[in-house]
């Protein structure tokens, strides 16, 4: 072998070292321009902000006490006074929606985040694995998954009982198969990638693989995952509710609240209508935007 | 040899984007002659495979945006009709596909897909194509040719895919092939007969071929004459012999020095990294990495054109056709 | 046990591979007539015995084509996959069957560059955090330093240190490359793998990663173990070179002798079917000489594995498989009739 000329440590062509921005197109940034192309998709998320802005500002923005009763006020349809009426105590009905709204986003939000992580961590496992232990695993998630979920959730309610945090319990537990399905699935995909078996012939071990290479690769569906799960969950909750096996009355809550307006939907119909068209409004929003961020995310759809 | 079958002439060929109107080949001209194997070679993304397809008429305009005129005896190509250009491609003038997996139809029988253009072309009976394409099959080198007519392409090896892919191109004896990098996708010996089958053929048909691929050392075995692409623009045209002794062109020189070979010494690559499209210049494309001292304005500012005709050996440099005048 | 092997240069042997032999098994494909009872899985012989010195410092090329189980051999190596049987002999000790901490300890001083740049990175680090990866798993220098040490190795391979926190997407395949060859050395290894490295790269963009390699070389003292089907390069590149059929080495010599001198009739039709440039001396025209397709590591041909596509084979080839003999010093051959082909 001929000897070759030791060169200078330092690169001498600037034209050498430079990176373009153009050099592709990232897929973030063609993720949010398809989904704005996307109109629908666009509508749900104004829905979904217009849904956690009031949640979070129920106390501030709800002109009275959702608890406070008012008898001489009963039954009001809509007016000057209360905007969507009273119920059958006297309640504004307003601010019970708007309070009723604060709580399907946290028992929804809480019970997809816990079912997320739960159902992530095993997917992660299942899916890196292999073996037993993803066997195992997935016979669990399957196991769970057989259950139509309001059936489910009824089931772990009457094990768990009454309360707000059972029903949060319940709900993460109906859901978390669905994110280790999703996850197993995605990861499978990737796990035969170079990176991945890089960073295992450096030494990295299990759980620096998972969690630095294998998750931030899978978030996308994921986070698709969470949305529509989200809708689901505010449906559960609210069809618990109805059940009178959710939030105990005399909390405001959408499905109760529907519940309690069955006995007067001849006489007063907004005191079952209002709180169900709100369901539907936060529904149809969450599921336009879970579809949008979908399609998005999807690698097949092109940008002409 | 001294008729042309091909002249191609000041040919643009540019997009019109979300992002506005990009270009991708520009006055690209050149001629083919009858039984002439002219190479096109040219690193990736300078615009082979889109010159390719423009020649065959694939290019859908809009959002394609072709000026300039494709002449084949005596037609200019751009300005026909689709009726017009469907009886040309693959009777007149076919293509064999880099990539035979995505060139054939997973879900039908080879012996239909390569009985199509004869079907098509020579307005004969399924039958009858098929008789042909048995022939066909012998011709390039399958073996059981009766039997294998009615395989699916997902039943052939990679070499053997491609001898159908080759077999669909010859099917209706073309006066052009255009060939874009058929064999980049094959092991080593397998290469070596393909490119032994397409000199053959090519030979036997009296065909002109359009060799298009990215390896020097191909293009200098299969082709008389080359062209040296570079960020969609011609720089270099001549004999292959001539062209890769004595480069005129920094680009080509750049390229020739970057070849391994036994007993080299240090390989002389040219710095830096070939424009993306948007990087395109309005000048000379190759002046930011081009090592010849002196650039001047001109370099910056105007696009080099092949000097006259009248050469053989041709370079689109300011500084070269200024040095030889 | 006998174990053949190339006769040691100067040079110490860094790596030994002793009678390496990997099985994969494949299931019978399932079809309504064996259902029932399912015929045993059929065994691919990727690699089927292989004795290879690789010496310190240089650069050995493992050439062949499909099938040939050069990319086995790389993996193996790595220890990506365990072998089914043999030695891998690593600067004294064997590594084939290791577990645990020794395994950890071995791969630090084996790192691999692989030939597609996008894939072989994570798309979600950025460069900073791919290159310094290495070093925060193996604790190389201190934490505070790390990123130095990122910078430093960036600027070694060609990368302007300002971008170490972009995203590889953002970067030209070159580029990426280099980024990739910087993670390989992060932590000072002894032995690189390049499996395919600068396929698949432009000619001007291989010359600058050969370049490159080539000065890494000198530089680090590293040992390449070269793994390509691309003739031109390892000639220009590797020290050494073992040509590879079918699961066994056919020729191992200098790259001199290889492609000036070679003796087995599979060297010689590669070397032919391998286009050069016309202006080189043509002792090796362009030719098909060989017919047929590669068989399948599946069903290797008895006797010799080559001779069913052998120019010059003879009846006894299909009988006996020939064992690799030294035909000159330094220079061996697994061939009955080395040196006929032409």
């Amino acid at each position: 072998m001929t000897t070759l000329n030791v060169s200078a440590t330092l690169p001498e062509t600037p034209a050498d070292t430079q990176a373009t921005s153009e050099r592709r197109l990232s897929p973030s940034r063609l993720m949010v321009l398809r989904f704005c192309a996307n109109r629908g998709a666009v509508a749900g998320l104004i829905i979904v902000l217009l849904f956690i802005a009031v949640s979070l500002l129920a106390p501030v923005i709800a002109p009275y006490d959702p608890l406070k009763q008012d008898y001489m006020a009963a039954f009001q349809g809509p007016s000057w006074a209360h905007w969507l009426g009273t119920d059958s105590f006297g309640r504004d009905m307003l601010t019970r929606i708007l309070y009723g709204a604060r709580i399907s986003f946290v028992v929804g939000f809480a019970s997809v985040s816990i079912a997320m992580v739960i159902g992530v961590a095993i997917g992660l496992a299942a899916g890196y694995y292999g073996g037993l232990v993803e066997a195992v695993l997935m016979r669990i998630v399957d196991g769970l998954l057989s259950f139509t979920p309001l059936v489910l959730a009824i089931a772990l309610i009457a094990v768990l009982g009454l309360g707000l945090q059972n029903v949060i319990l319940a709900l993460a537990a109906t859901f978390a198969g669905m994110f280790a399905r999703v996850t197993r699935g995605d990861v499978l995909n990737i796990k035969g990638e170079p990176y991945v078996e890089a960073a295992q012939l450096l030494g990295v071990g299990g759980a620096g693989v998972m969690f630095r290479h294998l998750l931030p690769n899978v978030l996308s569906p994921i986070i698709v995952q969470f949305g529509l799960n989200l809708a689901v969950a505010i449906l559960l909750e609210s069809g618990l509710s109805f059940l009178g096996l959710g939030v105990p009355p005399p909390e405001p809550d959408l499905g109760l609240m529907i519940a309690e307006g069955r006995g007067f939907i001849v006489m007063a119909p907004w005191i079952s209508g209002f709180p169900g068209l709100a369901l539907v409004i936060i529904i149809v929003g969450l599921n336009l935007f879970g579809d949008g961020l979908r399609d998005a995310l999807d690698p097949k759809a092109q940008i002409s | 040899m001294s008729n042309t079958v091909l002249e191609v002439d000041r040919l643009n060929v540019g997009f019109d984007t979300a992002a506005g109107y990009v270009n991708v080949l520009r006055d690209v001209s050149f001629t083919v002659g009858e039984q002439e194997t002219l190479g096109i070679l040219g690193e990736s993304g300078v615009g082979k495979s889109v010159l390719a397809d423009t020649l065959l008429g694939l290019i859908p305009s809009p959002p394609g945006r072709i000026t300039g005129r494709i002449i084949y005896r005596g037609r200019d190509l751009n300005t026909l009709p689709d009726a017009e250009l469907t009886k040309i491609r693959g009777k007149d003038i076919a293509m064999i596909f880099q990539d035979p997996t995505s060139a054939l139809n997973p879900v039908f029988r080879v012996g239909m897909q390569v009985a199509e253009p004869l079907e098509i072309h020579e307005n004969i009976s399924l039958r009858n194509a098929l008789t042909k394409v048995v022939d066909l099959f012998r011709r390039v080198g399958i073996p059981a040719p009766e039997t294998r007519i009615a395989s699916y392409p997902h039943q052939f090896s990679g070499g053997m895919r491609q001898r159908v892919v080759i077999s669909m191109g010859v099917a209706c004896q073309p006066r052009l092939l255009v060939a874009d990098e058929p064999t980049s996708s094959l092991d080593v010996t397998i290469q070596a007969q393909i490119l032994e089958l397409i000199r053959d053929l090519v030979r036997e048909l009296r065909t002109s071929v359009v060799y298009i691929s990215n390896d020097l050392a191909v293009i200098s075995h299969m082709c008389q004459r080359v062209l040296i692409l570079y960020a969609g623009q011609v720089v270099e045209e001549g004999p292959v012999d001539v062209v890769f002794r004595e480069p005129k062109h920094p680009y080509t020189r750049g390229l020739l020095g970057s070849v391994p070979r036994l007993g080299a010494r240090r390989l002389d690559p040219i710095p830096g990294q070939l424009p993306t499209l948007s990087e395109y210049l309005p000048g000379c494309r190759f002046h930011p990495r081009c090592p010849l001292p002196q650039k001047d304005q001109g370099c910056v500012q105007s696009h080099p054109l092949l000097e006259p005709e009248t050469a053989a050996h041709r370079a689109a440099c300011w500084k070269v056709q200024a040095r030889v005048g | 046990m006998s174990v053949e092997h190339v006769a040691a240069a100067s040079d110490g042997v860094l790596l030994r591979l002793a009678g390496l032999v990997k099985h994969f098994e494949v299931p019978a494909p399932l079809t309504l007539s064996n259902m029932v009872r399912r015929p045993a899985p059929r065994v691919v012989k990727a690699v089927a015995g292989v004795n290879l010195d690789i010496h310190r410092g240089r650069t050995i090329g493992l050439v062949g084509e499909s099938g040939c189980g050069k990319t086995t051999i790389g993996r193996l190596v790595m220890r990506a996959i365990t072998p089914t049987a043999g030695e891998i002999v690593f600067d004294g000790d064997d590594v084939a069957q290791l577990t645990g901490p020794p395994l950890f300890a071995y791969r630090r001083r084996v790192q691999i560059v692989y030939q597609d740049p996008f894939t072989s990175l994570n798309p979600r680090m950025t460069i900073r955090r791919i290159i310094r990866e290495p070093l925060d798993v193996h604790s190389i220098g201190a934490p505070s330093e790390r990123n130095d040490r990122v910078a430093q190795l960036m600027m070694r391979v060609g990368v302007n240190p300002k971008y170490a926190d972009r995203y590889p997407h953002e970067f030209s395949a070159g580029q990426v490359k280099r980024v990739a060859i910087a993670r390989a050395i992060a932590v000072g290894p002894d032995l690189l793998v390049a499996d395919e490295a600068v396929s698949g790269l432009d000619v001007s963009v291989k010359a600058q990663i050969l370049n490159l390699l080539a000065d890494l070389q000198e530089e680090m003292g590293l040992t390449y173990l070269f793994i390509s089907h691309d003739l031109g390069v390892v000639q220009y590149l590797c020290h050494t070179v073992a040509v590879m059929y079918l699961g066994r080495i056919v020729e191992v010599g200098t790259s001199e002798a290889i492609f000036t001198r070679p003796q087995h009739p599979y060297t010689v039709a590669l070397l032919h079917s391998f286009p050069r440039m016309k202006s080189e001396s043509d002792e090796f025209e362009l030719k098909a000489s060989l017919r047929g397709e590669i068989p399948s590591p599946i069903d290797v041909p008895p006797g010799c594995r080559f001779h069913t596509r052998c120019a010059i084979a003879r009846p006894e080839c299909a009988r006996d498989e020939p064992a690799l003999r030294e035909v000159a010093p330094g220079h061996w051959a697994a061939c009955a009739f080395p040196g006929e082909a032409r």
